[in-house]
């Protein structure tokens, strides 16, 4: 294999725009943000551990993307011609890395910087990509990983071993490069790399640019992986359609659709599923919230205060700092996107139903507004529950006015759930639009809308002039339903006439053909 | 144990293709038996099967991508789970839906893979893409399936490999381009002396080149004999009754398969005795017109040979 084999599955300029975006743009702001380290400090350790961990991912995802193409095992020296060419760019990047690192102000012994840049580059050749959720999870988890271990005491842990036992440092950085690349080169995991039938791209080749041909490339995952997902379904228990006879009522229809795309699942089994996946994310949120808020910015709260200043956040106007706003301004996103997923999802089933284009759309119409409804249920009990568990907890008496702000969460969720949903369905129609790139600008300019939102409600609620204004009770109050309630019929007139719309000219056999990359489960 | 372990590092023999006992499980499922079968250097073997035989399975055991659960598989002289460059550049395999890397265009797909082999045959590349009409400027992400196979093609045979393993290569292909291919395998085979493994079903192509046949059914060979050999030995035997009625069914154990009236009756036959027509034309008191079988007509038969004995 010569260098222009490699550069050209490596593609440099954008290895290169990649790994800096990462290095600069996530790894330092982040880490400086959440731990509020000193400048110098930060960035050293952005160089030393969080760049060469998102480095060593850049540059090992094209050889990845190689490794898991069924030609691969089949070609002569491939494998060890990959690794020799990987130990060159790890080896490349390491000086380029600790020579960096030589320049901020703070600084570990040269030799433990060695050991630490090392051990981050190599990391990522653990990273099996069993499942594409497997990978994101190594790569994301990792990279919580690194921050929680800086953000905790282990970071001057960290520095103390680095500046008194640095040697050991280097060792244990060497002895972790060496079995990564054992590991991550050997011959049976190559092979049965090549042997799985899930499609794995790099961020190389899925970047968003136009010309790259990367509209084609999503399309073609999003059919690798849709056909991947549909063997893996089979013979999933509670798929067999009952012998009964579907009738010619459009609720009929409603039921072929949910279960083509479902199974037999009852709506009280999608219910707890929606709570109980509501619950994966608030936990974490609880528990960066905790670590980050409670222990570093506001040092000494023990884990019951916390849950007293969670509560007590529940109320209008009371302002506990970036507890409330952190918590009420992201749980509204994630209840909206759960709806918006639960909605996606619905309209997944790719199958050639014997009803007119019409009755298929409100069929599917009917099936994305109870399955949403379901998931904002499932997801409002998800946010009453954690008030609740907080002020039992902290041993407060809970009133209605503790429920103020996760109520307005929750109701602020389907207005917005609805009206993302109808314009992915008039975007989905402007076929242009998706090939030269502008379904990703437009979709992340809605999301950084609905962030917004989120972000400005949570803000809004812990304005100390709402402590003595009864906005809870105002919103329970007919008045308060009915506006809630006409904003939300409006919002559900628009989408269906979205999805009329879509249905009149879209491809049946695949609605939404661009929906995975946005929502994996869809 | 890693199965490629218990393998001897090289096996002596001139046959390209060795497989001793080998069974192949995934998990409950057992895809192939105790399956053993050579295939001698320079020859075009059919790989016949119906769906779920176990064809690809052992295509992916000839080529190393799989290790057997029990067994051994020599591939080119070889343990296929240890094969290594000497080997690798000598072996072809074209698979069935073999994922490329779709953001690549095919010149430099072709590039890229050309840079691992030292016989790259640049020339034979330039007269496959001809033959085969494929555009080397296009991306693969945005070739239709018969082009992708196309590629497949082309990565699999341009460096001129002394066994070729084609695992369906022409299901997605037009009947010019099917010929253009079967034209060139035998001219590979000519030229280098190349053996081919083919599986496919598209029979009436493969009967035009293969000169043996290996049938699997359900995972355990049915067959393993010389086309001509099978051509000569199945019939198509067409009775007509001279005096009285055809009986309903014949004792004799070469016949398969029979339809008919009282009158006139259609058997399918296999027997290698050139005098059989004549003993059972005169102990049935009938009329026989023979006509030899297709591979297309042989293969029912051939695949139904386990579950009849069975």
């Amino acid at each position: 294999m010569n260098a222009r084999a490699y550069f050209c599955i490596l593609r440099p300029v954008w290895t290169l725009v990649i790994a800096s975006f990462y290095t600069w743009g996530i790894g330092f702001y982040v880490w400086k943000i959440c731990a509020g380290t000193p400048m110098p400090e930060s960035t050293y350790l952005s160089l030393v551990l969080i760049g060469p961990f998102l480095f060593g991912t850049v540059l090992l995802g094209p050889l990845h993307e190689v490794m898991h193409r069924g030609f691969f095992p089949m070609v002569p020296g491939a494998r060890l011609a990959l690794r020799r060419w990987h130990l060159g760019a790890v080896a490349i990047t390491a000086v380029i890395l600790f020579s960096a690192a030589q320049f901020p102000s703070f600084q570990l012994p040269r030799v433990a910087t060695l050991g630490l840049i090392l051990a981050g580059l190599t990391l990522p050749l653990l990273n099996n990509r069993k499942s594409t959720a497997s990978a994101w999870i190594l790569k994301s988890g990792g990279f919580v990983a690194v921050c929680a271990f800086l953000a905790l005491p282990s970071r001057t842990l960290l520095i103390d071993v680095g500046n008194q036992m640095p040697w050991f440092v280097l060792f244990a950085g060497v002895v972790c490069a060496v079995s990564c690349f054992r590991y991550g080169f050997d011959a049976s995991r190559v092979r049965e790399r090549s042997r799985r039938p899930q499609a794995v791209f790099c961020l190389q080749t899925i970047l968003p640019i136009p010309g790259t041909g990367y509209s084609d490339i999503l399309r073609h995952l999003q059919t690798e992986n849709a056909r991947y997902a549909d063997v893996k379904k089979v013979g999933k228990l509670g798929r067999d359609w009952t012998t009964e006879v579907v009738g010619t009522s459009l609720f009929d229809w409603v039921r072929v659709i949910h279960h083509a795309r479902f199974g037999a699942v009852s709506h009280a089994r999608t219910v707890i599923t929606f709570f109980l996946v509501g619950f994966l994310p608030v936990f974490p949120i609880g528990l960066v919230q905790f670590i980050f808020s409670g222990l570093i910015m506001e040092k000494g709260i023990s884990f019951v205060e916390f849950c007293g200043q969670l509560a007590d956040s529940g109320r209008f106007g009371m302002d506990q700092g970036r507890t409330a706003e952190f918590f009420f301004g992201m749980v509204p996103f994630l209840g909206f996107f759960f709806v918006t997923l639960a909605g996606v999802v619905s309209i997944g089933a790719r199958f050639p139903f014997p009803i007119s284009r019409r009755c298929r759309a409100d069929a599917v119409f009917i099936e994305m507004i109870r399955l949403g409804t379901l998931a904002w249920l499932g997801y409002g009990a998800v946010l009453f529950v954690s008030v609740i568990a907080a002020g039992l907890i902290a041993g407060h008496l809970l009133d209605i006015g503790y429920f103020g702000r996760p109520l307005v969460g929750a109701l602020i969720v389907p207005p917005l759930a609805l009206i993302y949903l109808a314009i992915l369905h008039f975007v989905a129609r402007i076929r242009w639009l998706m090939s030269v790139g502008g379904l990703v600008a437009v979709l992340s300019v809605l999301q950084i809308v609905i962030v917004s939102v989120g972000a400005l409600v949570g803000k809004l609620g812990s304005a100390g002039f709402l402590r003595h204004v009864d906005i809870s009770g105002a919103l329970i109050a007919p008045l308060g339903l009915l506006a809630w309630f006409v904003v939300t019929v409006l919002s559900l007139a628009l989408l269906r006439l979205a999805v009329i719309r879509h249905y009149k000219k879209c491809d049946l056999a695949n609605p939404f053909p661009w929906a995975k990359a946005f929502y994996p489960g869809a | 144990m890693n199965p490629s372990e218990t393998l001897v590092p090289t096996i002596a023999t001139s046959a390209p293709l060795v497989l001793r006992n080998v069974t192949q499980r995934f998990g409950k499922h057992t895809a192939l038996r105790n399956v053993s079968l050579e295939i001698p250097a320079g020859r075009i073997v059919g790989l016949l099967g119906r769906n779920g035989a176990g064809k690809t399975t052992l295509l992916h055991i000839a080529s190393g991508m799989l290790l057997p659960t029990d067994g051994t598989c020599a591939t080119l002289g070889a343990p296929s789970g240890l094969l290594d460059t000497p080997q690798l550049t000598r072996l072809g395999l074209v698979q069935q839906e073999g994922r490329c890397l779709e953001w690549m265009t095919i010149r430099q797909h072709l590039d890229f893979n050309a840079s691992f082999y030292p016989r790259w045959d640049r020339d034979l590349e330039r007269r496959v893409i001809e033959a085969l009409e494929v555009d080397p400027k296009r991306k693969i992400v945005q070739l239709s399936p018969g082009d992708r196979q196309k590629v497949g093609i082309l990565l699999g045979v341009c460096h001129r490999p002394s066994l070729l393993l084609l695992d369906e290569p022409m299901s997605a292909l037009d009947p010019i381009v099917r010929k253009r291919l079967l034209d060139f395998l035998l001219e590979l085979l000519r030229d280098d002396g190349c053996t081919v493994v083919i599986s496919s079903h598209i029979l009436n192509d493969v009967e035009k080149i293969v000169d043996w046949i290996v049938a699997l059914d359900a995972g355990e060979i049915v067959e393993d004999s010389a086309f001509d050999v099978l051509q000569e030995s199945y019939a198509e035997w067409t009775l007509t009754s001279i005096n009285g009625v055809l009986p309903t069914a014949f004792a004799e154990p070469f016949v398969i398969n029979h339809q008919g009236d009282g009158r006139q009756a259609l058997l399918r036959v296999r027997t290698a005795d050139a005098a059989a027509a004549a003993r059972f034309a005169a102990a049935h008191h009938v009329e026989i017109r023979t006509r030899p079988l297709n591979l297309d007509e042989m293969f029912p038969l051939i695949t139904s040979q386990k579950r009849k004995t069975s």
